[in-house]
């Protein structure tokens, strides 16, 4: 899993360097904010250099540079272990500060060698502030939390009018509770519509989606007697050819209408889904030999799709029934969802 | 974004369907609020596969699979992770140091209100608490209602108590996004499976003209 996701996380950062799924990268991925503004958000806006580094940098910047290196990974969000970072304060001209200006902000600095070295955050004293070392810890800390409120913020509707924290935090929390509300209450909702839970049609759409398959026999997973009435619906197959452009089948009365069901069904499911579809051939649907006479061969298809998860596909690949015309015989088929 | 998004979408889908399929054939689940149980943690699940690593993913992980009876379906999304993960998380200490700080918290809340009371029983107007006491008290009050909403939020602290509970607002967002698709289709299938049935061509059109209509 998480290999998987690091190589698409890596592109989308915007730093050069295969950083860490710092939090402002991680964040973005995940927010679709560009990674501008979610580092501005996460930042003094003051400083020179690379985003994600900075954003590393201010993260790590309350550890010690001795002690902090094995705590600092452990919290953190993603999936390739962050390389090994210290962070090492200065304080600058703290005994001489006299009529010496000090800098305002932060900046980071950073060794351009790889990922493995390691950034230094010179965290520089503000004017007219303490700036021994618990202070700034103090203050770093504070602003990680800040940054993060904001982020928060920008997520939350209706949030970024609010200030001060507590209201943040509360209408934080009253969405979270709403989201999960909302989770009980459409699963409450998919469990009334399905007299069981199998939703084999949508079977077929992400086996035709992760498989790449040519052929596929519709597997009815379903526990019970019920074979004989249950047959799928090539709408849902359909679901699963994008653009519809490639119905080279027999052209037949009814593809019409199952195909203006497809575009309807195009609009529901989100786009992201069809986009990523292979080019199915229509032509591949094929009922189910459901009919008595298969049964004990769609028990195996039961087990098979049982047996494992992962890499197993939800529906067994079979030459079955290898060009029985069933786009005639679709219009009887009624889908048990 | 895009893409990380949308591979997310269909590994949920897929656990999703897994879980489904697993919790269904173990057990017939007569009543609705079986079946709407086992779709929530199927969902959940799912869900949680799919982030990837992070610590309110563990934590709802581990929590869903104290109870015995998710532990089937636990095993169908997780599959070889499942052993490696319970092997990990099922010490029975960590489980007791959760009780006994929720204890700690709970009296601490309760003590701290007595304490009031019993101030303002005293002075007999109300009590004299400095706007920044009042404003870190509030904050402290919703800093451990996050805490126990987000999985596994009690151990974290600050800053990656509020990242982790933004990573998790965001799972959930995408969650319920795709439970509704599904829902919607579920409807637009068997509506318009209604319709297709008896009718003649022309009105099959239009019924399903109209849904799309009404469902935009």
């Amino acid at each position: 899993m998480e290999d998987e996701i690091q190589p698409l996380l890596n592109p989308t950062t915007a730093s050069a360097s295969p950083s860490v799924a710092t939090s402002g990268a991680s964040f973005t991925a995940l927010l679709g904010l560009p990674p501008n503004r979610a580092v501005e958000l996460l930042h003094e806006p003051t400083f020179p250099s690379d985003p994600a580094l900075v954003d590393r940098a201010a993260r790590f910047s309350v550890f010690a540079a001795a002690a902090a290196a094995s705590s600092a990974p452990s919290p953190e969000v993603s999936p390739p272990p962050p390389p090994p970072e210290t962070a090492k304060k200065r304080k600058d001209g703290a005994s001489t500060n006299g009529k010496a200006k000090v800098k305002k902000g932060k900046h980071a600095e950073e060794d351009t060698d790889g990922e493995n070295k390691l950034p230094y955050v010179h965290v520089r004293a503000r004017r007219g502030q303490a700036t021994d070392s618990h202070s700034l810890a103090e203050r770093a800390r504070r602003e990680k939390i800040n940054a993060r409120m904001k982020l928060l913020q920008e997520l939350v509707p209706g949030c970024s009018k609010i200030s001060g924290t507590a209201l943040v935090l509360d209408e934080i929390i009253n969405h979270v509770q709403y989201l999960q509300r909302q989770v009980e209450y459409l699963s409450m909702r998919l469990a009334a519509v399905n007299p069981r839970i199998d939703f084999s049609g949508l079977d077929t759409f992400l086996s035709a989606t992760t498989m790449e398959c040519g052929r596929l026999t519709i597997g009815n997973a379903k526990v019970g007697t019920e074979l004989d009435q249950q047959q799928q619906q090539p709408v849902w197959s359909e679901v699963g050819v994008s653009d519809s452009d490639q119905m080279n089948s027999t052209t037949n009365s009814k593809r019409p209408q199952i195909q203006l069901q497809q575009n309807q069904l195009q609009q529901f499911w989100h786009v992201d889904f069809l986009n990523t579809q292979n080019h199915l051939q229509p032509s591949v649907w094929e009922r189910d030999t459901v009919m008595g006479s298969t049964a004990p061969h769609v028990q195996r298809e039961e087990q098979h799709s049982l047996v494992g998860p992962g890499p197993v596909p939800l529906l067994a690949f079979d030459r079955v029934n290898p060009v029985a015309p069933p786009i005639q015989s679709n219009q009887q088929l009624k889908m048990e969802l | 974004m895009h893409v990380t998004k949308e591979f997310k979408k269909k590994t949920f889908l897929k656990q999703l369907l897994l879980g489904l399929h697993v919790s269904n054939s173990i057990s017939n689940p007569i009543s609705i609020q079986q079946r709407k149980n086992s779709i929530k943690l199927s969902a959940d699940l799912a869900m949680a596969f799919a982030r990837g690593r992070t610590h309110w993913t563990h934590a709802l992980i581990t929590k869903l699979g104290q109870k015995e009876e998710n532990k089937s379906t636990l095993k169908g999304i997780l599959g070889r992770r499942y052993e490696i993960l319970m092997a990990r998380y099922s010490c029975p200490l960590l489980y007791q140091k959760v009780q006994r700080r929720k204890k700690s918290v709970t009296s601490y809340r309760f003590s701290y209100n007595a304490q009031k009371r019993r101030s303002s029983a005293l002075k007999g107007s109300c009590v004299r608490v400095s706007p920044s006491v009042v404003a870190r008290n509030l904050e402290n009050r919703r800093t451990k209602v996050l805490k126990r909403l987000v999985p596994g939020g009690e151990f974290l602290n600050g800053s990656s108590l509020l990242s982790e509970a933004l990573d998790y607002v965001i799972s959930l967002k995408a969650q319920v996004d795709m439970m509704k698709s599904l829902w919607r289709a579920t409807q637009v299938s068997s509506s318009s499976n209604v319709e297709l049935v008896p009718s003649a061509p022309l009105q099959k059109k239009d019924a399903s003209c109209t849904i799309a209509n009404s469902e935009e």
